[in-house]
């Protein structure tokens, strides 16, 4: 207990610790507010006004009051229109869209500023047209319901992204004790003395976990009062952030003690945070997409803001429980191979 | 009178690579005695107390502290043992009594225990006034005492000094003398090394002298004098006997001239 009270000490007086915190506010604040039109323009829609026609006896006309309900669940206006008037309703501003059915099919129009509405209709109409024959036409269509996933906004997206980028950026809150360890020869007073392993290896863990998740949740108070963000299943939120952050200290104690020169093990560390937080969507929300699932994998950065970004939007993530474990299990291994290098540390 | 041995070295040697630090020595320390390790740099003195202190493996050898092997008792050895390194190891950003409370809390002490031990120690070095203050605001001589109170908080029965008074102001120097002759009058045995012969002979009732990882010469000032001297060993200073046996006089004796 000592031992973990005077090492939380050295952590908490060493002022520049602070600036991971404000790193991660600044970091935050700068980038939602730079993509927030970005993510707008590309990722949101509103309520919008679909125009439609039906040609002379057209088969799918009995689609008309299922189209309708459709809508309704989702917020899109319907509004019948006179077949052929596409150009003039668009022109007019009578309709953000235009979807003209045929016996042959449907064809949407829309002007450059509702591409991605166009794009849900075409989905919409694609998936009822693709089912559709005879008479099942309106059993099929009655189940039929639009599935977008919503989207987060950008302060809410990066206030998780760089809250978890920088809950694993904080293992180096153990270098000050590393390096204060270093730089003052108390090694050999850890060696000269009976304590075990277990205890200095506490020593270590602990305070590193305290500190990491007290950056973490100050970062997150503070981001959340900022930038006004809600959370969504905060307790499960907690839980994996929490999680995490006995990870970052479980990993930090391992390095920290496997790699006896601070400068190379913050190097080491940077280089693992840079692949991790790459392919983990830390640096590009977009790269979730561009970037194959294996590579992904690697990252638990990955799982926890994926996971975190989803329960916040959708309310649930299959990433969540993917994320527990990880988390459980890098701590699992990382306990006893930071208990061995403590012990290699302490007897070479 | 039969004295209890505390400490005893057999054919301990130590080897870096093809360098030979301490090369077989064998060695006997009783109890009570402030025993005192002479030598010039690279000598093997250090290295011969880190490997008493477990921070050295042996190359080849034994060693028994308290009649107990140190191979199997190490731990049980190590509560009994008080090492003031040769370095300052203490952290600048806590203060004076979060420095002696962490670094005797390694010793399993705790509680009221602790608090009692953490007053009592830096009593012992003069810094009980300066308890709250952080170590980094203190003067050198002030470090080497906290220094000191950070090994002794777990009342060990062997204090082993390495070099205490390097850069160290008189005042603090003759400070820091007293309280070793104090401790080893309340009945703890001390290893003592130092470059300043004044003080080991000042304060020291036995004396070894180190050379190229050998103990060249074993006794009381008197006796070591007589190895130099047939006349009146108070004629010569333990410097004289020192530069002499360590010296090119000495080497070329050992060389086999003589």
């Amino acid at each position: 207990m000592i031992l973990i009270k005077n090492n939380l000490k050295l952590m908490l007086r060493c002022k520049p610790i602070i600036l991971i915190l404000l790193c991660m506010i600044m970091v935050t604040g700068m980038l939602s507010a730079v993509f927030k039109d970005m993510m707008t323009d590309n990722l949101e829609f509103g309520n919008f006004t679909l125009g439609y026609s039906f040609s002379q006896g057209c088969v799918y006309e009995p689609l008309q009051p299922v189209l309708k309900s459709i809508g309704k669940e989702n917020g899109i206006e319907l509004m019948a229109l006179a077949d052929g008037s596409s150009q003039n309703a668009i022109q007019s501003g009578k309709a953000d869209v235009f979807a003209e059915f045929s016996d042959d099919g449907c064809t949407v129009y829309a002007s450059q500023d509702h591409q991605l509405e166009a794009s849900v209709v075409e989905m919409i109409i694609s998936s009822v047209l693709s089912g559709a024959s005879g008479t099942q036409i309106k059993e099929y269509l009655t189940e039929y319901k639009i599935d977008v996933q919503p989207m987060p906004d950008s302060q809410m997206y990066y206030t998780v992204a760089y809250t978890v980028y920088f809950v694993w950026c904080s293992m180096i809150v153990l270098g000050v004790i590393t390096s204060a360890e270093q730089k003052n020869k108390i090694g050999r007073r850890f060696r000269t003395s009976p304590a075990s392993s277990l205890s200095v290896y506490l020593s270590r863990f602990v305070p590193s976990a305290i500190v990491i998740t007290g950056l973490m949740f100050a970062g997150i108070a503070i981001c959340t009062a900022l930038f006004h963000i809600e959370w969504k299943k905060m307790p499960l939120c907690a839980l994996i952030l929490l999680l995490g952050c006995i990870a970052a200290a479980a990993l930090a104690t391992v390095l920290f003690s496997l790699i006896r020169n601070v400068i190379v093990c913050v190097v080491f560390g940077y280089c693992l945070l840079m692949f991790w937080g790459f392919f983990g969507g830390s640096f590009c929300p977009y790269m979730w997409a561009t970037f194959a699932d294996k590579i992904c994998d690697y990252s638990p950065i990955y799982y926890m803001t994926r996971s975190l970004v989803e329960l916040n939007t959708s309310g649930s993530s299959q990433f969540t429980l993917p994320a527990l474990l990880l988390l459980c299990g890098m701590t699992v291994v990382c306990v006893p191979l930071g208990m061995a290098a403590v012990r290699f540390g302490k007897e070479n | 009178m039969e004295r209890n041995t505390i400490l005893k070295l057999n054919g301990l040697s130590k080897k870096f690579d093809s360098r030979t630090a301490v090369d077989h020595i064998s060695l006997e320390i009783y109890e009570g005695e402030i025993f005192g390790l002479l030598g010039p740099n690279g000598a093997g003195k250090s290295t011969t107390l880190n490997m008493v202190c477990s921070l050295l493996k042996p190359t080849s050898g034994s060693i028994e502290v308290f009649g107990m092997d140190a191979k199997k008792h190490m731990k049980e050895i190590k509560r009994r043992i008080g090492y003031i390194p040769q370095d300052l190891a203490i952290h600048g950003t806590l203060k004076a009594w979060e420095n002696v409370e962490l670094f005797t809390s390694l010793y399993g002490i705790r509680g009221r225990q602790l608090s009692a031990a953490v007053n009592e120690s830096l009593e012992f070095v003069g810094l009980l006034d300066r308890r709250n203050s952080y170590a980094k605001t203190f003067s050198g001589g002030m470090k080497r005492r906290l220094n000191i109170a950070c090994s002794i908080g777990h009342k060990p029965d062997l204090m082993i000094f390495d070099e205490p008074t390097v850069g160290v102001d008189p005042q603090s120097r003759n400070f820091i003398l007293e309280k070793i002759k104090e401790a080893n009058a309340k009945g703890t045995t001390v290893i003592y090394t130092s470059h300043y012969m004044e003080e080991v002979e000042a304060i020291c009732s036995r004396i070894a002298i180190m050379d190229n990882g050998r103990i060249i010469a074993t006794g009381t000032r008197e006796e070591l004098a007589r190895l130099v001297t047939d006349q009146d060993p108070e004629s010569v200073t333990l410097e004289e006997v020192f530069l002499t046996l360590t010296g090119k006089k000495l080497r070329d004796y050992a060389g086999g001239e003589g």
